[in-house]
């Protein structure tokens, strides 16, 4: 008999729960929260064992760990993606490098996309930490940028950049990028996108009044002026250009 | 009949420890037990009792003297079969069954196996655990527990049982088959050393008794001896009461005195023991 | 059999009884764990690597169990216990039946704990296969801080091997370049190039062909850090592949160690000290190996996650 009540009393329990909307995320949280004061310390030390004699995946997946108990650590995403993407264990060839690093960083893009509905008002530092992520990776491994799709790193941190401005609208995250612009119109320029890296240097100009230093705004607008009509096929003095080093990934596009 | 047990000049001292002075829990004590003899070892709380005991069970060294139990010295190990000892304290495994706790000892002292539970299936019978053989015996009441201690020390069939309070807690029913059992070791030439407070049971039990005090013997010997008044008692029954007055006269005539005419009464007892066998007869014509 | 009737058998049928269930709802609870917990974007062979706390939970739990229901079963193992005159009378032996308690307890761990470690190993995803790594010694200097410099690594038997690991301890740079280091062996390089090393720490997996070791010479060729090899920073994988549940059991009987040096202990201490003495040594000294690291059992658990043969 007190076994019956028991059984009925749980299956009850069981039937409301499963009633439950999205039970298993709540059911997540519910236990991330409850077993975090328990859980960090071990997983820090987790940490450390995968540092110690652990290979980059398995650190990678501790830090996931200690990220699910701390969701809004974004400094801590940034740091453990990063960390991840640029740690190559298996060494091979070139191309073999450069292919494990792009399914390193499709993850870590993955993983810090998702970290973002816990970001709140970190969300505009997350998205800055992913714009610089695809860049640094190419420079890390030679034969990643090549493996990237359209516009390569340039084009993935602008959509980070211009995705930080939508949100985030202001001083900053427009200056943000307004300065890689450069970076992007070089890209594009590469991968044979001409008119697009103009259209794109002449939105800069329209936008550079917009930076809060006035002298600094008035020096970027001339110098991408230079820039967009040496692009054009007309004479224009580059000297400043060609000094200013965030101009450099245009200078192979305008000898 | 030959010793069983000898003691000479036995003592036993706990030594101090910081403020606590030594303790001389036995002065020079001198015994003798004979096969199939029941000796009742009776005293006061911190008489030495269960020191005796536990010297001649080899659980104490003595300080000093000369033991021999069955003429070894109480520790040797062929004593584990022969020697039975069952303490005043709780049983050790409560989370045994009482068929695996006998299966246990059984196994511990030397017996085969199907010895040990022909034997154990046997006691537990007798003593009345037989319904309780799948409980653990930490859910036994004291009562059970007691009669559990004792069938292990029976397993053996052992030459010597030292028992300290071993009826304590049963009642008169579980008593008298305890009794019933030691009076059947003895008589097989068992030499029986039994501690115990409940004097009755010593009293039908025991032929001779050893009371201690101070860890001294205050008294020895048969109980004949020990309990034995200067009087006299005539039982007679179908008499009125002229009769009892003429019989008084004449006693007095005679140079008795002190006399007295009383109805004497059952002990409680052996009311008991009365109902316990009405019971038994009951239960045997159903 | 009469051992099975003695203290071994009581102790390890008691522990079966009393350890067997809290130790399945500690399996129970650790698979809903990780099932909550998985690293869900990690590569497929580390997950398991990160789900250690897991697989120690149910083991750490059957542990402490039996050394508890055993210590608390036995009245000798601490003092002033009920029965133990008993006990004392008919148990002889130099140890009082207490090394047959421990042998009964870690006895019935092994039962619990061998089909934990083999369900929990399939759940959480260790490696099917386990390959043992052997450690290369290095003798004299381990450290290679210029151009030129070589460190020769024996191995005690020849090994077959596909790949080699690396994980040297990184000094202060003293330039700007990244250390270069020839891998060989018998004079023939391994490597189609030179090994790059930058962070201190960081492993480096080599395949190379499968072939018969015996020594490895690292060579630095040129960079401005200086690496230092301490011992377990060379290791050499061998092509042996061994199944995963042969690991669990050997995990299995490897956390049988932990108890038997929890219950000697206890038993040491009960000679003079009661049970709540004896009970929170055994306890701590349980927690120590398990959950603070101290102790092979650590190790053995990373080992197996991380698909290392254990032997």
């Amino acid at each position: 008999m007190p076994y019956l009540r028991a059984t009925i009393t749980l299956a009850m329990f069981s039937g409301a729960a499963s009633m439950l909307p999205q039970p298993a995320e709540r059911l997540q949280g519910f236990a991330s929260w409850f077993a975090r004061p328990a859980r960090l310390p071990f997983a820090w030390q987790g940490l450390n064992a995968a540092y110690q004699g652990g290979d980059a995946g398995e650190a990678f997946a501790r830090g996931q760990q200690i990220l699910d108990l701390a969701p809004s650590w974004t400094i801590g995403h940034a740091a453990f993606a990063y960390r991840y993407v640029l740690t190559q264990d298996t060494r091979g060839s070139a191309a073999e490098q450069a292919e494990q690093a792009q399914r390193r960083l499709i993850v870590a893009m993955a993983w810090l996309e998702g970290a973002r509905q816990h970001a709140g008002d970190r969300e505009a530092e997350l998205l800055h930490s992913a714009a610089f992520l695809a860049p640094i990776a190419c420079r890390q491994f030679p034969g990643l940028e090549a493996r990237l799709p359209a516009g390569g790193a340039p084009a993935i941190s602008d959509r980070y950049f211009a995705e930080a401005e939508r949100l985030f609208p202001g001083p900053v995250t427009r200056e943000q990028r307004l300065f890689h612009v450069p970076t992007l119109a070089g890209a594009l320029l590469s991968a044979g996108q001409r008119r697009q890296a103009v259209d794109l240097l002449k939105a800069a100009i329209a936008t550079a009044s917009e930076a809060r230093d006035q002298k600094l705004a008035r020096e970027w607008r001339d110098r991408v002026d230079e820039v967009v009509r040496a692009l054009s096929g007309e004479a224009a003095p580059l000297e400043a250009v060609f000094d200013d080093r965030r101009f450099e990934p245009l200078w192979p596009h305008l000898r | 009949m030959a010793t069983a047990i000898s003691a000479k000049q036995l003592t036993v001292t706990f030594p101090g420890r910081g403020r606590r002075p030594a303790l001389q829990a036995l002065q020079p004590l001198d015994l003798d037990v004979k096969r199939g003899q029941v000796l009742g070892v009776l005293g006061p709380n911190g008489s030495g009792k269960t020191t005796l005991l536990r010297v001649l069970a080899g659980l104490q060294p003595p300080t000093s003297g000369e033991v021999h139990v069955l003429g070894e010295a109480p520790t040797a190990r062929a004593l584990t079969s022969r020697v039975a000892y069952q303490s005043e304290g709780p049983l050790p495994l409560t989370t045994l069954s009482a068929p695996e706790y006998l299966a246990f000892m059984g196994a511990e002292i030397g017996l085969a196996n199907e010895v040990c539970d022909q034997r154990a299936a046997g006691l537990l019978a007798r003593l009345e655990l037989e319904h309780a053989r799948r409980r653990r015996i930490s859910t036994f009441s004291t009562g059970m527990s007691k009669r559990l201690a004792l069938a292990a020390a029976l397993l053996a069939e052992p030459d010597v049982l030292l028992l300290d309070e071993p009826t304590a807690g049963l009642d008169p029913f579980g008593s008298a088959t305890v009794m019933e059992l030691l009076r059947e070791r003895a008589d097989a030439g068992a030499a029986i050393l039994m501690a115990s407070h409940q004097l009755l049971e010593v009293e039908e039990s025991c032929e001779e008794v050893l009371v201690l005090h101070n860890g001294t013997v205050h008294k020895r010997g048969p109980l004949q001896d020990l309990l034995a008044k200067d009087e006299h008692a005539l039982i007679a029954s179908g008499l009125d009461d002229d009769a009892l007055a003429e019989l008084r006269d004449q006693a007095e005539a005679r140079g008795a005195s002190g006399v007295r005419i009383e109805r004497p009464r059952d002990h409680l007892f052996a009311l008991f023991r009365k109902l316990g066998r009405d019971r038994s007869d009951e239960e045997r014509q159903t | 059999m009469r051992a099975w009737r003695g203290p071994f058998g009581v102790t390890m049928r008691q522990c079966l009884r009393e350890a067997s269930l809290p130790a399945v709802l500690a399996t129970v609870a650790a698979a809903l764990c990780h099932w909550l917990d998985d690293p869900t974007l990690a590569e497929d062979t580390n997950s398991a690597a990160a789900a250690t706390p897991w697989l120690t939970l149910p083991l750490f739990v059957a542990a402490v169990g039996c050394c508890y229901v055993a210590a608390r079963t036995w009245p000798t193992f601490s003092r002033r216990r009920g029965g133990a005159d008993t006990v004392r009378r008919v148990v002889r032996g130099p140890l009082g039946g207490r090394g047959a308690v421990a042998l009964g307890a870690t006895a019935a761990q092994l039962v619990i704990c061998l089909p934990i470690a083999l369900a929990l190993s399939a759940w959480v995803g260790v490696p099917p296969i386990a390959k043992r790594h052997h450690r290369a010694a290095c003798d004299g200097s381990k450290i290679l801080d210029r151009a030129g410099a070589s460190l020769r690594f024996d191995l005690s038997s020849p090994v077959h091997a596909d790949a080699i690991q690396l994980r040297p301890r990184a000094s202060l740079p003293m330039g700007p370049r990244s250390t270069r280091v020839e891998v060989t062996s018998e004079g023939s390089p391994l490597t189609t190039e030179p090994v790059e090393v930058e962070a201190s720490l960081e492993l480096i997996r080599l395949k190379i062909a499968a072939r018969e070791l015996t020594e490895l010479t690292l060579t630095q060729v040129d960079g401005d850090i200086p690496l230092i090899f301490q011992p377990g920073s060379v290791v050499i994988v061998g092509t042996d592949e061994s199944p995963r549940w042969g690991n669990a059991a050997l995990l299995a009987l490897f956390s049988c160690g932990t108890s038997i040096l929890a219950l000697t202990l206890g038993a040491l201490l009960g000679l003079g000290a009661g049970w709540p003495t004896v009970a929170s040594s055994i306890g701590v000294a349980q927690f120590i190996q398990w959950i603070s690291g101290v102790g092979p059992i650590d190790e053995a658990i990373l080992a197996l996650a991380r698909g290392q043969w254990l032997l």
